[in-house]
């Protein structure tokens, strides 16, 4: 199977399906490689045909379309293939991906590399966090979409943002009895004022959200504006938790607990740009909170600050399928214009032309970060045996006592008590340790840093590594030999 | 940063070299400031297997100072407080022919007389001390009984939770950008984060040295390559009883012919059942902690041509760090000529082994003016370096490329 590519797009949501179409139609050989084996990424995913529902908020509509525009390209298509690591290539200028999939090579070569793998959820941790039941909001939305499966029969939702007011009607749609809400923002609709120009013209997503609203009200499902699940308990599963209302410093005030029984918890404190590849690579990064923490510091035409490495979507800052589209769409031209697909001025004309709308989904992004931030005063959740970094099972107690040692960085606190070291590499607990950390010592979320990330992504057998088929074939078959 | 940035002495390089030192000088009663352009432990000291290796040393001067290190473990725990993992363990170099056996006869014999114990096993024997490993192809090996391990990042740490309470001014992410020298006199080091003033500064800084060096003059023999490994997820049903290393390698282009990994299988199970496996080498001038495509690759190939039943272990992580060496194969250690007040406490081969007689020898040197625990003198910076045995020079510097990522 040929290995050398023009421009290789990583993950197939809308920002990567649209760098790949965009590029390929200025003649670019694009390959397009995703873990899943269906296009759309998580916004449009796609579910099995007997799911087919009524597409009331028109997703489906538009990722029909793209996903047909996809298919009429020369776009070649990786599918249940796991990017595990990105390398400098044998020759100076090229990048070389190594894969993990079924009959695709092990390694491909690209002259560019869009990377669009979008975000994933983000968690804080409170006692009892990690007992079965408690899942977080993008594996609720997953369960009830593509595989028709309830989470639980009585069901509270903790967290900030839209993607917890969706989770929370899909639940009462599909038959959950949703006995809450905690929205740790409050005075939404105040705070939101200075945004509305903003918000002008985003009536698809006011509509969208609005109909969730809805679907809470006919149910009569309290929304808590302000208010946090701040502790769980149970045996074998969560039975019960406890809530509370939370002050202006949105620290929870005791004398407002209340206890709740549940059978499941769906946590969900917005997301976090999926930025590994880029830390893989040591891009530049840059923080900022609004937009999801530590994210890779681009050029106008979403180039980082490896050549020829481009970012977008989710991936690059949390902004939204909308904004994920425009930049996907940049990328493809400005993949096209550096090699020699597109002349200079028709790349221009193609950015200028994005650019109301990318400036517009920025401002709509802007408030979503800023009306729906998860707050620093939650880290406080947890105590010392409730358990922060869940691959190595270290708890908050052993990640102050390293802090105490004179930690100054995450990565301090992961060479002293292994937080970070398991099979993610950090992706849950990295922003948590930083937080505890910063809380401690005083210094800024940005002074704490970040994680380095080193291949493979995801565990991959030595075999795989190794290129040596045959063996895996035979290993496959149980016969492990040379 | 605060106001006060006058300090004794500077410890450029927070590594097991770095941190000891930056520790004895606190103990000392030194007021002290340690930098480091990463985390603690960003560069070697955080990327190796964390042996404590006495069988490794140069055999012309080096014998007596790693025999004392090497005996400061015995109590170090102990006197730091802390557990670094510390476990005796021997190591053991598979052989395939009898030229390689001829290649470490003269180690065997001056280790021995030194009381270091290093023998030759012959493929019976190994299958005694090493069960899994397949001897049907093996000449023989070298088995060293009385090597040790540790956790680096624990041996760091342990000194820094020390020192710091002591007053030891640590600052991470921190780039050294030049040297104020006035008259011959160092009296700051500056950095990305400000200025540090001292009229002692110390260089802990392995790879980084030469560079250092350059921003004032000076071109000191030190060579770098890049050594790569990996780790695999916890592995229970495999027992390792030693530090498993192989003579033979194989070599993979990076870029070009002369720009290649040379891997030997170095292999190591941790107490909570993690595999290290290493380790490619890739001799070039870069610092960069990028691994190369070809590693991962080659080091997989030769864990799985060695010990097949590793290969559906899952890879949790590979790495990679720029390491040194120089050409007769001992470290840098001493006053640099011409600035009066500059030190060197660079490249040494094992660098864990020397770490807590690192911290003394540049103490004493800094506080007294001489140095009377070992005899310093062979590793002066200035002096004229002869080539030494080669065995442990990954490739003649005439293939150095400058492979700059």
């Amino acid at each position: 199977m040929k290995d050398n590519v023009e421009l290789v797009v990583v993950g197939a949501g809308p920002a990567g399906l649209e760098a790949a179409i965009t590029a390929s139609q200025a003649g670019m050989d694009v390959v397009l490689i995703d873990t899943s084996p269906k296009l759309g990424g998580q916004y449009f995913k796609q579910v099995p045909e007997s799911f087919q529902s009524d597409d009331r908020t028109g997703n489906q509509a538009k990722a029909n379309k793209l996903f047909q525009r996809l298919r009429s390209s020369t776009v070649k298509v990786f599918h249940n293939t796991l990017v595990w690591g990105i390398f400098e290539g044998s020759t100076p200028g090229t990048w070389c991906l190594t894969l993990y999939g079924p009959g695709v090579p092990e390694r491909i070569n690209a002259r560019a590399v869009i990377l669009a793998t979008g975000a994933f959820d983000r968690s804080i941790p409170f006692p009892g966090w990690d007992l079965p039941g408690v899942i977080t909001a993008g594996a609720a939305l997953t369960m009830i979409k593509s595989q028709r499966i309830l989470p639980g029969k009585r069901v509270i939702l903790s967290g900030t943002g839209p993607l917890l007011l969706e989770a929370a009607a899909l639940l009462i749609e599909g038959g959950a009895e949703v006995v809450g809400v905690c929205e740790s923002a409050a005075n939404l609709i105040w705070r939101g004022i200075p945004y509305l120009p903003a918000v002008w013209g985003q009536w698809g997503r006011l509509r969208e959200g609005l109909g969730y609203i809805k679907t809470l009200a006919g149910a009569r499902v309290p929304y808590r504006l302000g208010s946090a699940v701040t502790s769980a308990r149970g045996e074998d599963r969560v039975n019960e938790v406890t809530m509370a209302k939370l002050d202006r410093n949105k620290k929870p005030i005791p004398q407002s607990e209340v206890r709740q029984a549940v059978d499941t918890v769906v946590i969900g404190y917005n997301l976090t740009p999926s930025t590994e590849l880029c830390r893989q690579l040591e891009c530049e990064l840059e923080f900022d909170g609004g937009r999801g923490g530590f994210i890779p510091r681009r050029n106008e035409r979403m180039e980082t600050s490896c050549p020829g490495i481009y970012a977008v979507g989710d991936c690059a800052g949390i902004g939204g399928a909308e904004m994920a589209r425009i930049e996907g769409r940049i990328a493809g031209y400005a993949a096209a214009g550096k090699l020699g697909h597109m002349p200079e001025q028709s790349v221009l004309r193609g950015i200028s032309r994005e650019e109301p709308g990318l400036r517009h989904e920025q401002r709509f992004a802007e408030l979503l970060g800023d009306l729906f931030s998860p707050p620093a005063a939650l880290y406080t959740l947890a105590g010392p045996d409730t358990i922060i970094c869940r691959c190595e099972q270290v708890t908050l107690g052993q990640i102050r006592e390293a802090i105490s040692y004179g930690a100054q960085s995450v990565s301090d606190v992961k060479n002293m008590v292994r937080s970070g070291m398991g099979n993610c590499q950090g992706r849950t607990c990295g922003s948590i340790v930083a937080h505890i950390l910063a809380v401690q010592t005083g210094r800024s979320l940005e002074d704490v840093r970040y994680l380095n990330i080193r291949p493979p992504v995801h565990p991959v057998p030595i075999n795989v590594v190794e290129e040596h088929q045959q063996g895996l074939r035979n290993l496959e078959q149980g016969m492990a030999r040379e | 940063m605060s106001s006060d940035n006058n300090y004794d002495v500077v410890v450029i390089g927070a590594g097991v070299i770095g941190c000891s030192i930056a520790y004895h000088l606190t103990a000392a009663g030194l007021k002290t400031a340690l930098l480091d352009r990463g985390q603690v432990g960003a560069g070697a000291s955080g990327a190796n297997f964390g042996m404590v290796q006495s069988n490794d040393a140069e055999l012309k001067y080096s014998i007596p100072m790693v025999k004392l290190s090497y005996s400061r473990y015995d109590h170090l725990e102990e006197e730091l407080g802390m557990q670094v993992g510390f476990r005796r363990i021997g190591s053991l170099r598979l052989l395939s022919t009898e030229e390689q056996w001829k290649g470490s006869e003269e180690r065997a014999k001056i280790l021995s007389a030194n009381g270091i114990p290093y023998e030759f096993v012959t493929p019976d024997r190994i299958k005694e001390i090493e069960p899994m490993v397949d001897v049907r192809n093996l000449f023989g090996a070298t088995y060293a009984s009385y090597q040790g391990q540790l956790n680096p990042f624990l041996l760091m740490w342990a000194y820094l939770r020390r020192a710091i309470p002591m007053g030891l001014s640590l600052h991470t992410y921190t780039e050294v950008t030049g040297f104020g020298i006035d008259s011959g006199r160092m009296r700051s080091v500056r950095t990305n984060r400000g200025n540090f003033n001292a009229g002692v500064v110390v260089l802990a800084t392995a790879a980084w040295t030469k560079a250092l060096g350059k921003m004032i003059g000076y071109d000191w023999n030190i060579h770098t390559f890049r050594a790569s490994a990996m780790v695999t997820e916890p592995v229970y049903d495999l027992k390792l009883n030693t530090i498993l290393t192989t003579a033979d390698h194989i070599e993979m282009e990076v870029t070009g012919k002369e720009d290649t990994e040379l891997t030997v299988l170095a292999l190591s199970q941790t107490p909570d059942n993690h595999f290290l496996i290493a380790q490619a080498d890739r001799p070039g001038k870069s610092l960069s902690s990028l691994i190369s495509h070809a590693a991962p690759k080659t080091i997989a190939m030769m864990a799985g041509r060695y010990i097949p039943a590793l290969r559906p272990a899952r890879l949790l992580r590979t790495w990679t760090a720029p390491t040194t060496y120089t050409d007769d194969g001992c470290p840098l250690i001493g006053p640099v000529k011409g600035i009066d007040g500059l030190i060197l406490a660079a490249s040494y081969r094992s660098a864990i082994v020397h770490s807590p007689l690192s911290g003394e020898v540049m103490t004493q040197l800094i506080t007294t003016g001489k140095c009377e625990i070992v005899d310093i003198r062979p590793f002066s910076p200035e002096r004229q370096m002869q080539q030494a045995e080669t065995i442990y020079a990954v490739k003649s510097t005439s293939t150095e490329t400058d492979d700059k990522a």
